[in-house]
């Protein structure tokens, strides 16, 4: 009978999954996620202008407003904004993607380690992570960018080395209390060795955490490194990246409102779904919100 | 006469802290003595039951034998050798031979591994077998506890607290250890499940010859399961003796006052427990341990020199049966 | 003095035909059926169950806060003094709750660990006082001569659960007191304001045995002391038999056996309540087993009487009907075919 019953309780993924939809926020954040992720996939394609994305110019047709041809306008330099955003969103898409991925490797195996050793280790890694928390992550990402030369991938590296503290504070917290759980103990006294303790016993548990904090921070780098560009340490002219965009448009406003605008929407729109999504996954792995 | 199993002698295992009290800026040392001089001896095939409430220190006493944590002093022989100290391919050896099974199986099992990796994992560890053969082994085992192979794919979560324990004490036995710790198996269960749990322990271990230490609260229990008992107060072992004869004639007054408080159903049962012993006070805290009897704070019998003796030793007041008090008539 | 003799008048607490829904994800799980109670003035009454029982739902359906949805009563009346608690207009309902102590289970989660325990006290003291104006509250919380005097009734609260040094007790902070310390102030708490029915929801689980002992008398003595009707909920026969007049035995929702506590643990009537006795083990060494199959999953309930995949005295009507609560003897309320009144 306890079959049956299994049976007829989802299980798992497709539960949290049920529970997922249910939330009209969560999934208006994944949906427009997920067309956002598409339209960069399929950028080359679907872009009606495409070389408009790199060193297309029409100067005949600058800075013309919204209209059948161009459904976002042109900019200063008679490019089509539509198809400069797709391109833009493979940008920031891809920086998420290589910011997040580079800190976090470098991040949560540094916290767990401080966290599981304790002692003069954590010490020393946690004063380090201070040091780098101290320094707000724009002015820092800044420093970095401007001390390397301003360059996209030069964003990119600046963004990581300063994300990767709250990645490994994140991994500290959750090591220093999971470190006390029963498993561990038992595992120990087994003679597992440290590190698989470390990776195979501790780390599986902090996975919701992590993924929500990667979704949320996700919103928040792209907000960063498009600031970086918007205010020129980061990728230059004629790249399509959303922040230089706006800082381009910002010439033209308030009459050719449409160069920042679409932009800035854009920005806006992405960041808010990855928040979005990022706190429906928060209560998707909350097992108590049930 | 045989080697007993387990021979400890003056086991001790003190935690310390340090407390700065300003202006002094000399630290104050804070010794919490969880197990003082704890001397044991567990004959293969025994079941020792220790029983305490808490600040007792007898799950301090079962992960100091099981070396779940290291102790501070005393010498510990296991099988004729002695293991006191043993570092590296020494104790991993010794890892085989003592096991120990967790009170809640709730958190005893890692919520994200599967059950086939849970009790392979001391297999992986000190064994070289195949895949298969490691595979074999674990439906071997789940046979053993009584659960079905199907169980094997599944995560914690899908089992019931019963079925967790089982594997918990499957995974204890994978390496078909010689002594067991049990810490409190039944606490975290439901009635009708401890039942089932106390006959498949007591079945393994006629099985595979097994020796059990159990470490306790529940009299009930211990009567119906051990052969001897132990019961600590404070770090100290304050009265020792086989079940039939600590249930026929409880000598030390704390002994007598935990009896007394054991829940009883029946009126039947009643008449098995001495008469209404209510103890006043708190228990107190395993810091700074007073140097007298432990127990005299609260000891509804005590006379006024327990208050400035020094703490009595253990005395053997009949044939296997030890008390720690000076005023204990047999 | 059978139950029968006694007139309604003294009857505080009925509780008739409870039915529960709890509409989750998976689907509808019924988890209380027609369950119901009977509390009489003075008396200590016991919820007797396993985890999943049902007997804390119904203890916070009474108090009123079983949340509501997920949850739904499906049917069911529960009468204090005869008015209907599930269908009380607000104001009704907050007097009733004026009248009501909860002591919870776990004492260390139960207490503000920010707070001294005389805030926490003075604070519940001064709110019930002033339970209509929300002004006067915040006006007297802080200062005043209304400040003082609930410090002293705290101190004097304090001393009635027997806690030496009341007055020094006041300044100091949960985390400095044991689990039994805390679980008389949480008693001390519950006295405010002259309750007249105390729903204790397992107070002593997490307690020494030796301290449990000393709370269950202290809580035996107040109830005496203080005239208060009593609620108390566990899955330890044995406290219930030391501390209740009469028991309820539940079984996934339903409840199987009703009567005085003692003649109902030495000669239960119903199998599952012979079973859960015969699964503990006993001082006098007598065997005990363990009840086969499990607690059945409130998703995928048996057919008929809940109990009988378990029951080795089932019989085919089991699985077609659910029996009904009858009296079988004198104040013995028994759910089970097969249990019938002597003739």
């Amino acid at each position: 009978m306890k079959e049956a019953a299994l049976l007829k309780r989802k299980e798992g993924l497709a539960r949290s999954w049920v529970r997922f939809r249910k939330n009209p926020l969560s999934m208006a954040g994944l949906t427009f996620l997920a067309l956002i992720t598409l339209a960069a996939i399929l950028a080359p394609w679907i872009a009606p202008y495409p070389q408009d994305a790199s060193l297309g110019v029409h100067f005949d047709k600058a800075l013309s407003p919204p209209s059948r041809e161009h459904l976002f306008g042109t900019d200063e330099a008679g490019r089509d904004i539509l198809s400069r955003l797709l391109f833009g969103a493979r940008i920031s898409l891809m920086l998420a993607v290589i910011v997040l991925g580079i800190s976090f490797s470098i991040g949560v195996p540094l916290g767990i380690i401080a966290g599981y050793y304790g002692g003069a280790v954590d010490e020393i890694i946690m004063r380090v992570t201070d040091v780098f928390s101290s320094i707000p992550a724009l002015v820092m990402a800044m420093a970095v960018c401007v001390l390397l030369r301003p360059s996209l991938e030069n964003s990119m590296i600046a963004i990581a080395l300063v994300w990767w503290r709250s990645f490994c504070r994140l991994a500290y917290g959750e090591t220093l209390s999971l470190k006390q759980e029963d498993f561990v103990t038992v595992s120990r006294s087994l003679g597992s060795s440290s590190p698989y303790i470390m990776f195979r016993e501790i780390l599986p548990n902090m996975t919701s955490s992590l993924l929500v904090k990667l979704t949320l921070d996700a919103g928040y780098a792209i907000l960063v490194g498009t600031s970086i560009s918007y205010l020129g340490a980061g990728a230059s002219p004629p790249t399509p990246e959303w922040g230089i965009m706006v800082a381009e448009g910002r010439h033209s406003l308030p009459g050719s409102w449409w160069a920042s605008l679409f932009p800035g929407l854009a920005i806006f729109l992405t960041v808010l779904s990855f928040n979005l999504l990022g706190d429906g996954l928060r209560d998707f792995f909350d097992v108590k919100v049930e | 006469m045989t080697e007993p199993l387990l021979k400890t002698q003056d086991l001790c295992k003190f935690f310390f802290s340090r407390a700065w009290k300003l202006p002094s800026l000399k630290p104050r040392i804070i010794t919490v003595r969880a197990v003082d001089k704890c001397s044991v001896e567990l004959k293969q095939g025994d079941i020792l039951a220790v029983v305490g409430e808490s600040g007792s220190g007898k799950t301090t006493l079962g992960q100091s034998i099981a070396r779940i944590i290291n102790p501070t002093g005393g010498r510990v022989w296991f099988n004729g050798r002695e293991i006191t100290g043993v570092e590296g391919p020494d104790l991993k050896a010794l890892r085989r031979e003592i096991q120990m099974v967790f009170q809640d199986p709730g958190s005893s099992l890692n919520p994200r591994h599967r059950i086939d990796d849970i009790i392979a994992l001391p297999l992986k560890i000190h064994q070289d077998l195949s895949r298969g053969e490691r595979r074999e082994r674990v439906k071997e085992l789940l046979h053993l506890v009584q659960l079905p192979a199907e169980l094997m794919p599944r995560y914690p979560h899908a089992l019931s607290g019963g079925q967790k324990q089982r594997v918990g004490i499957a995974r204890a036995l994978a390496l078909n250890p010689k002594l067991v710790i049990l810490d409190e198996p039944t606490s975290a269960l439901d009635v009708s499940v401890q039942a089932k749990i106390l006959h498949l322990l007591k079945e393994l271990q006629n099985r595979l010859g097994l020796t059990y230490l159990l470490i306790t609260h529940n009299l009930s229990i211990v009567k119906n399961f051990s052969d001897k008992i132990m019961v600590m107060y404070l770090g100290r072992i304050v009265e020792m003796a086989s079940t039939e004869r600590l249930f026929a004639n409880p000598l030390h007054p704390y002994t007598r006052a935990l009896l007394s408080a054991t829940p009883v159903i029946t009126e039947e049962e009643r008449k098995h427990i001495p008469a209404e012993i209510t103890l006043e006070g708190e228990i107190p805290s395993p810091v700074n341990v007073p140097r007298t009897c432990a127990f005299y704070s609260r000891c509804q019998e005590k006379k006024p020199s327990c208050g400035e003796t020094n703490n009595p030793e253990l005395e053997e007041v009949e044939s296997g049966h030890w008390v720690r008090c000076p005023f204990a008539l047999v | 003095m059978a139950r029968s003799e006694i007139n309604l008048k003294e009857l505080l607490l009925r509780a008739r035909d409870i039915t529960v829904h709890f509409h989750t994800l998976d689907g509808t799980l019924q988890v209380l059926n027609r369950a119901g109670l009977d509390l009489f003035q003075g008396e200590v009454v016991g919820i007797v169950g396993e985890t999943g029982s049902g007997k804390s739902v119904m203890a916070k359906l009474i108090l009123g806060i079983l949340p509501i949805p997920p949850g739904k009563v499906v049917s069911g009346q529960i009468l204090f003094r005869e008015k209907d608690l599930l269908r009380m207009p607000p104001r009704d309902r907050q007097s009733f709750k004026e009248k009501v102590a909860y002591i919870p289970q776990d004492p260390t989660t139960s207490l503000n660990p920010v707070f001294p325990v005389g805030t926490f006290l003075v604070d519940a003291i001064i709110w019930k006082q002033c339970r209509q104006s929300l002004f006067r509250y915040l006006a007297s919380r802080r200062f005043g001569p209304a400040r003082r005097q609930a410090s002293r009734l705290a101190a004097g609260l304090l001393d009635k659960v027997h806690i030496p040094d009341p007055e020094s007790m006041l300044r100091r902070y949960p985390l400095q007191l044991s689990g039994g310390m805390r679980q008389r102030v949480l008693l001390a708490a519950a006295l405010i304001g002259k309750p007249e029915l105390l729903v204790a929801d397992e107070p002593t689980t997490a307690l020494d045995v030796t301290i449990q002992k000393r709370i269950l008398q202290l809580i035996q003595e107040k109830v005496r002391e203080e005239k208060l009707s009593s609620l108390y909920i566990t899955h330890d026969l044995g406290v219930a038999r030391s501390l209740c007049d009469r028991i309820y035995v539940m079984y996934a929702g339903t409840v199987m056996e009703s009567g005085p506590a003692g003649a109902m643990l030495e000669k239960p009537l119903h199998p599952y309540t012979l079973g859960l006795i015969q699964s503990i083990p006993k001082l006098t060494g007598e065997r005990f087993d363990g009840i086969p199959g499990q607690v059945p999953d409130y998703l995928y309930l048996p057919r008929g009487c809940r109990f009988n995949p378990r029951c080795h005295l089932k019989m085919e009507k089991c699985t077609l009907e659910e029996p009904r609560m009858t009296e079988v003897e004198p104040d013995r309320w028994v759910s089970c075919h097969r249990v019938q009144k002597n003739p």
